[in-house]
């Protein structure tokens, strides 16, 4: 059985993100249930508000998405940055700023 | 005493339908109660009654038409007794539709049996035993009858006619019932008239320099609405304390014989000449069906260049009218309006009289006068009042109805203005299954009493009462924290407020006449609307779920309502910022927009939590997520707007009973 931040990424892999929408407070609720550190996913919120066009940008930014070790939303965002085009990028850039946001208020930690 | 009235032998069987149900006092004494149940197994009240008749030194036939007022049928021709007994079922039996009954054991304003009091503070069998032992013997005649209304008002006007119905009055009934059998008697039909002077056009050129002119006013409304009822009552030899069902100084509900209703309307036409003031009224038959409503509206009376204008009224004063108030030049009706202040005080006794006496009041158009002074003296006696009785020895001394006329002056320094509406709560009694007459002639009674002590209650003395009556009150105080306290109790019992800052005292008081009833229609239901605080409109319906929304929620989250309150009044900017995320279509889009505002929200619910010491589980944050968010955006601002007001007021909402 799969939980919901799994099932967050498998949505987000299926670019399902009418899904993944609905699953993003509730993926935010268990990463606060499992403790997990503000600051890796606060720096995977911010890895991701960059743009990457080329090989290079793209190669380089999963391997600072991968050294965060968030699993397994480091994975599978690591993944979507070689498969998403610019216009999925922006739609998973808003749902990942949606979870840190989720994630600031049920934590209730400042950062 | 003076009064051209017929010493006729009707006066029995009304003083006797009067007094059927004063056996019902003892409901109020258990021990009595208890003994007279025993002893009259069927309608042990009538049995009851006519023993206490009896111990007043009350002739036999009263007593024996009290005795068997509900069971004419064991008397063989008695078409009298049918009559009460036909008037006491008319108004509660007419629907076969029965409210569900309940036994409450208190009085109309929710008081137990010990606490009852009569309307000024007396014990009310020591009142009623006091005030009807006749010295000199009880006559059949008119100062009898009047006494017996007087000492029924003081004593049973607070007290439920049935145990098991609200908003009854065994007073309203017991006027009820001897106002029908009044009429029937002398073969006419009854029809209820309710009138109401609208002295809003006139008050707006009450200025504050002459602060005593509009109480004046609605005491010199009030008492030509007596005498022009009276009036015309008299007309027909009916006596008009036993018709007279409710009144007010704007506000009077009767019941008389169909037949005087024309002339009632030339009366009132006449007065309407003399306040120059709007007079309504609205005719009722006994099943509640409204058969007639009318306006009657004074003749305009041009402005003439060259002629004085009245200080008070502002209109052009026709030649050889002019009188002085003061240094001011005004016309004659305002010079009556303005004097009529010094009649206001404790234990006065008004007198109309029919015909125009100097040394009073005058009535011009009507023909009538008010004069302060004892019945004794006048031959054309029309009917009269005890102004402001000092207490219940009062009424029993003097045996004249009691009239709490407690209108006072205006007050500069209160700088709030409220009114309350009883537009909505009338109506609605007006809709009542059963007892509609008898609920609206009560509510009508008994309202601007329960609203009087609610505010001393709340305001202490920091207020001064401008209008009181029926139909709305409207006050003045310096508390705007009581003032909101004041209209949401109103609210709990279907009355609408309007709460203002003062302004020019004339036009704020038109102002919150005319609010009202705008805001009457608009509304639809009972509200509060404060206007300084951005024009905020707490309807019933509103309050009961901001209330219950944010007791709901403190349970939910184990966060004190006090807390919650600080973090919705803050959280409101970011919330009518942020807008309407509803319209968003696009669930990225949607669900982005609700995460900013959670985010927006978890340093205000921290900072406020911190201060207040309370600890936050993650359970307690998704109930405030839930609770915030589960109405659409437009209705939570509504209900946060409703609590900031009540917040910034140090009011803590209360959840429904």
């Amino acid at each position: 059985m799969t939980d919901a931040i799994e099932d967050f990424c498998i949505a987000l892999k299926n670019k399902d993100f009418k899904k993944a929408a609905e699953l993003v407070e509730e993926c935010a609720k268990l990463l606060v249930e499992k403790e997990e550190a503000a600051t890796p996913l606060r720096d995977l919120g911010e890895l991701i508000k960059k743009s990457w066009e080329d090989e290079v940008d793209k190669v380089l930014l999963r391997s600072e998405i991968l050294v965060k070790n968030v699993p397994p939303l480091s994975n599978t965002l690591a993944q979507l940055v070689q498969e998403y085009n610019k216009s999925e990028a922006e739609k998973l850039r808003k749902l990942m700023r949606a979870l840190m946001n989720f994630f600031r208020y049920y934590s209730g930690k400042r950062d | 005493m003076g009064f051209h009235t017929l010493s006729s032998p009707d006066i029995p069987i009304v003083l006797a339908s009067l007094l059927h149900d004063i056996g019902k006092i003892y409901n109020y004494y258990e021990n009595e109660a208890e003994k007279y149940r025993t002893k009259y197994p069927e309608y042990w009240h009538a049995g009851a009654g006519a023993e206490l008749l009896k111990e007043l030194g009350f002739p036999y036939v009263i007593r024996h038409y009290v005795k068997y007022s509900h069971t004419p049928d064991r008397i063989e021709k008695e078409e009298y007794l049918s009559l009460i007994d036909k008037a006491d079922k008319t108004d509660a039996r007419l629907t076969r539709k029965r409210e569900k009954r309940e036994r409450a054991p208190v009085s109309i304003d929710g008081l137990s049996f010990e606490e009852v009091k009569t309307l000024h503070g007396g014990d009310l069998l020591k009142v009623l035993r006091d005030g009807l032992k006749f010295k000199d013997g009880l006559k059949f005649d008119e100062t009898t009858l009047i006494r017996c209304v007087s000492i029924l008002k003081e004593t049973t006007l607070p007290l439920r006619a049935d145990l098991y119905v609200k908003d009854v009055s065994l007073y309203i009934h017991s006027l009820i019932v001897s106002a029908i059998v009044s009429c029937w008697i002398r073969g006419e039909d009854p029809l209820v008239v309710l009138v109401e002077t609208d002295v809003g056009e006139r008050a707006k050129f009450a200025r504050a320099d002459r602060v005593e002119y509009l109480s004046g006013l609605q005491l010199y409304a009030y008492l030509g609405l007596l005498g022009s009822i009276a009036k015309c009552l008299r007309a027909k030899g009916f006596i008009p304390d036993v018709h007279i069902l409710s009144e007010t100084p704007l506000h009077v509900v009767m019941l008389i014989p169909q037949s005087l209703t024309q002339l009632l309307k030339e009366n009132l036409a006449r007065l309407s000449e003399d306040l120059h003031a709007t007079i309504s009224l609205k005719i009722i038959d006994l099943e509640g069906e409204v058969v007639e409503e009318d306006i009657l509206r004074p003749r305009p009376r041009p402005l003439r260049l060259g002629r004085k204008r009245c200080h008070f009224c502002m209109r052009s004063i026709p030649e050889g009218e002019e009188a002085l108030e003061g240094d001011k030049i005004v016309c004659l009706d305002c010079k009556h309006i303005s004097m009529s202040y010094r009649y206001i005080g404790d234990n006065s006794i008004v007198l109309l009289v029919d015909g125009v006496y100097e040394r009073g009041l005058v009535y011009r158009n009507l023909g009538i006068t008010a004069i302060l002074g004892m019945p004794s003296e006048f031959k054309d006696l029309l009917i009269m009042r005890l102004l402001n009785p000092s207490d219940y020895r009062s009424i029993v001394k003097y045996g004249i109805v009691p009239v709490d006329f407690r209108v006072e002056p205006f007050n500069k320094d209160y700088k709030i203005w409220i009114i309350v509406d009883a537009g909505l709560l009338l109506e609605r009694f007006l809709k009542a299954e059963v007892y509609k007459l008898h609920r609206l002639a009560t509510v009508c009674s008994l309202l601007p009493i329960l609203l009087e002590n609610r505010a001393k209650e709340i305001l202490k003395d920091v207020y001064s009462l401008l209008k009181l009556d029926s139909t709305s009150l409207i006050l003045q105080t310096n508390s705007r924290d009581g003032a909101l306290k004041f209209a949401l109790e109103c609210l709990k019992i279907g009355l609408s407020s309007v709460l203002v800052k003062a302004g020019s005292p004339g036009f704020t008081f038109r102002k919150l006449l005319t609010k009202a009833g705008k805001l009457r229609v608009e509304a639809g239901e009972p509200y509060v609307f404060v206007e300084y605080e951005g024009g905020v409109l707490i309807t019933e319906k509103k309050y009961k779920e901001a209330c219950n929304w944010v007791e709901n929620l403190a349970r939910l989250t184990g966060i004190p309502v006090k807390s919650l309150l600080k973090i919705a009044i803050e959280f409101l900017p970011t919330l009518e910022q942020y807008g309407k995320y509803e319209d968003i279509v696009d669930p990225v889009d949607k669900v982005l927009l609700l995460s900013e505002l959670l985010c927006r929200l978890a340093p205000i619910v921290e900072s406020i939590l911190t201060e207040d010491l309370i600890f936050f589980t993650l359970d307690g944050r998704s109930a405030l997520r839930n609770a915030l968010f589960e109405k659409p955006l437009n209705e939570l601002v509504e209900i946060l707007l409703i609590l900031k007001v009540l917040y910034t007021h140090g009011i803590l909402p209360e959840g429904e009973e």
